[in-house]
């Protein structure tokens, strides 16, 4: 209760004196003003470069703490896998295999499936594939005497998802829709494209013919939408139902399989269990299947923990600049209230309270500015998302981050602290006699 | 009765010079509550002093401080504050108003002082009180530009008075202030003293010296009484010639003294003599009857304690 009093006490005091001074209240919050913005500005821009960060390293390996595991798709792990996992939410099997849209028996437009702005051979099977009527198959080597001449078709890898991947990849919708995996299977398989493939096919007419490995004839597609899964070469995603009409239970079971990942959210530890346990039953040797936690933060975090620090150190500069002046206005303000603080001691005011007070009004002040500083940058930053967003897509949905808001308010208390320090001890010593000499 | 305040053979030397200086040699004062005491003395005597010492702004260098029987002659800061706050109230010759608030919120300031917390509702309540009491509630909200002097003054006692305190100790008061207007400030004083509130007035100003049931004189850093009631009271018993007494409007030479009227004052007092060797202090009597019991004893010998058979009361 008396600590409470004391600290009531020098509060009201404290706002007393900031009213009583406004010019100089605001003259120590434009020196120390540079100062907190940095630092707001330093962490706010730490956060977004890390949230930019995470959320594309996110898109390409999966969100954070995700289980995932990479198995071997020979065998019927591929069916075992979609078994379990299809119509979960908590799980997803990807299996990803090379694909061929377009004209039968010719060389796809870019062999292996090669990004569209890097012509020449490029993924799995450099050397790419190319389809008939009878399926698909690795193009033979340039010596040979079978070589298909290239046509309309674009190569690209084709994933099969048993769920929606975008609970552990956030993909970015970037047209149309997402795959719907609560409605009946179509007989043509729809597909969403990400962004390199969908530059392929805006740039080529293709006939709608998908052909893959296993396939038991050429289905229509349907595409449905486009997305970006920050993978840069064509790929195509789509349900492993719609897929699996297409493709008898034998397939896959050469020595060419599919590749084959898993992804589990963290708390799904039985259905995890259940899936090795099934896998091995397959003959899978249980050492071979692995499951890692993705720790994508962990990562970033070393790599911006030096850049943040050098920028952090900067920003402290400058905010001991805006301490001096602060400091400078407090020695001023205390020399000028000497008697005023002889008198609070005469009436009972204790030397810790009167330095209570004064630090309660150089706290206030920091805070006045970390206050007017994080306004600023939220404003800044919501000013730049509406500048940039064409160069920095990230940049629109940008929230402004609540830790530079709490660095901000550290920030002004500790200069506020700083500042205050020295004329609160000074204003501590004021004898009090001063009154009776005065 | 437990008297409100008791000094024994209070010493007090200024270290700060190359020589160091004695202000007080050995002073006692008993002040018993609801007496109002006058001190009067040269400038330079140690009045403000003394009166910073028993305010508790600063330590006596020797002797016994009793507040109501307790021995408070060694405190720390923090018991000092809370002393200060809760039985002592200060008025001085600057009325030592922050303009920046409003007279109400002055004297508000004796209640935020981190001793307790008071709801804002009883601090107005206490704070409406105090300045009723001085006549000025209608000036509440007025800051200290907008009041004359005798008003800011007035603002000054209830800031002293209300949280209520034991004793009133003033320095020179109405030494800002025209006549009128000073008396009108002393009868604020001493009005609290009917409330059981002591009153230590320093000041230069017979008028109102004379009003207060007391009058002692600081002399070469001892307190003696003096005669209230004739002029001639008013010189200093030790003056040296031609040195100015008193602050105000008697100017002392040698054999008189000469008012600012040109009235002339005697300068003998008919004091008691100071206590020499080991025999019995001299006192002076002070008001008898039914009024409070007050006493100031010199020191015998190099300002020891006096005892209390050695107070005449």
């Amino acid at each position: 209760m008396r600590l409470s009093g004391r600290f009531r006490s020098a509060l009201i005091i404290g706002v007393q004196g900031i009213r009583a001074r406004k010019m100089r209240t605001f003259l120590s919050m434009v020196s120390l003003f540079l100062g907190v913005l940095a630092v707001v500005v330093v962490q706010a821009g730490a956060e977004t470069l890390e949230q930019a960060r995470l959320a594309d390293l996110e898109l390409q390996v999966g969100k954070d703490g995700t289980r995932q595991a990479y198995l071997p798709g020979s065998g019927n792990s591929v069916q075992v896998s979609n078994d379990t996992l299809l119509g979960r939410t908590d799980g997803v099997a990807i299996a990803t295999r090379q694909a061929i849209v377009g004209e039968p028996g010719v060389a796809p437009l870019n062999p292996g499936g090669a990004p569209f702005d890097q012509p020449g051979g490029y993924g799995p099977g450099s050397g790419g594939m190319y389809c008939d009527q009878y399926g698909c198959r690795p193009m033979p080597p340039p010596d040979g005497t079978e070589v298909p001449v290239p046509g309309q078709a674009i190569e690209l890898s084709l994933s099969s998802l048993t769920g929606d991947i975008r609970r552990f990849k956030p993909f970015r919708r970037v047209s149309g829709e997402w795959l719907d995996f609560t409605s009946a299977p179509s007989l043509a398989p729809r597909l969403v494209l990400n962004l390199a493939a969908a530059k392929g096919f805006n740039q080529h007419q293709v006939p709608a013919r998908l052909r893959f490995d296993g396939a038991t004839a050429n289905p229509t597609p349907q595409i449905i939408g486009v997305v970006d899964d920050g993978i840069p070469h064509p790929t195509a995603y789509s349900r492993a139902d719609e897929l699996a009409n297409w493709t008898p239970p034998a397939a896959g079971t050469g020595d060419y399989g599919p590749g084959l990942q898993v992804m589990m959210a963290p708390a799904a530890g039985e259905l995890e269990r259940l899936l090795v346990l099934r896998l091995v039953a397959t003959g899978i040797p249980e050492g071979e299947i692995r499951f890692e936690t993705i720790q994508a933060r962990k990562d970033i975090a070393r790599d911006l923990a030096l850049i943040r620090w050098i920028f952090l150190g900067m920003a402290s500069l400058v905010l001991l600049i805006g301490v001096a002046g602060i400091l400078n206005v407090g020695l001023a303000t205390v020399g000028e209230r000497v008697e005023e603080f002889a008198l609070r001691r005469a009436v009972g005011t204790s030397r810790m309270l009167l330095a209570g007070i004064v630090l309660a009004e150089t706290l206030l002040t920091g805070l006045l500015t970390a206050a007017a500083a994080i306004a600023v940058s939220a404003l800044g930053l919501s000013a730049a998302g509406s500048l940039f967003a064409g160069q920095a897509p990230f940049l629109v949905d940008m929230v402004f981050p609540w830790r530079a808001g709490v660095a901000g308010v550290i920030a002004g208390l500790v200069a506020g602290l700083l500042g205050g320090l020295i004329p609160a001890i000074r204003a501590a010593r004021i004898p009090i006699a001063t009154v009776m000499r005065a | 009765m437990t008297a409100l305040l008791e000094l024994h053979g209070i010493t007090k030397t200024l270290k700060g010079q190359r020589t160091p200086r004695t202000i007080l040699d050995g002073v006692d004062l008993t002040v018993e509550p609801g007496e109002s005491v006058a001190i009067l003395g040269r400038s330079g005597s140690g009045k403000s002093t003394l009166l910073s010492l028993i305010g508790l702004f600063d330590r006596p260098d020797g002797g016994r401080y009793l507040l109501g029987g307790r021995d408070i002659t060694r405190l720390s800061e923090r018991r000092a504050a809370a002393l200060r706050s809760a039985e002592f109230g200060f008025v001085f010759q600057r009325f030592f108003l922050l303009k920046h608030l409003t007279a109400a919120q002055n004297v508000a300031m004796a209640l935020v002082n981190g001793q307790g917390w008071l709801p804002r509702r009883k601090r107005r309540a206490r704070t409406m009180a105090a300045l009723d009491q001085v006549g000025i509630a209608h000036l509440a909200k007025h800051r200290p530009a907008r009041l004359s002097g005798g008003e800011q003054q007035r603002v000054a006692v209830a800031r002293a008075l209300v949280r209520e305190p034991r004793l009133l100790l003033a320095d020179e008061p109405t030494g800002a202030l025209d006549t009128e207007t000073g008396n009108l400030v002393i009868e604020v004083m001493r009005a609290a003293t009917d409330r059981g509130c002591g009153l230590i007035l320093v000041t230069h100003d017979r008028d109102h010296a004379n009003k207060m049931q007391r009058v002692l004189r600081l002399t070469d850093g001892l307190l003696q009484p003096v005669d209230a009631t004739p002029d001639e009271a008013w010189a200093p018993a030790s003056a040296p010639a031609g040195a100015v007494g008193f602050e105000g409007d008697t100017e002392l030479s040698e054999g008189g003294a000469v008012t600012s009227d040109g009235d002339s004052v005697p300068t003998t007092i008919d004091t008691v003599p100071a206590a020499s060797g080991n025999g019995p202090p001299r006192s002076a009597a002070v008001p008898s009857g039914g009024g409070p019991q007050a006493s100031v004893a010199a020191p015998s010998g190099g300002g020891a304690v006096a005892e209390p058979d050695e107070v005449v009361r």
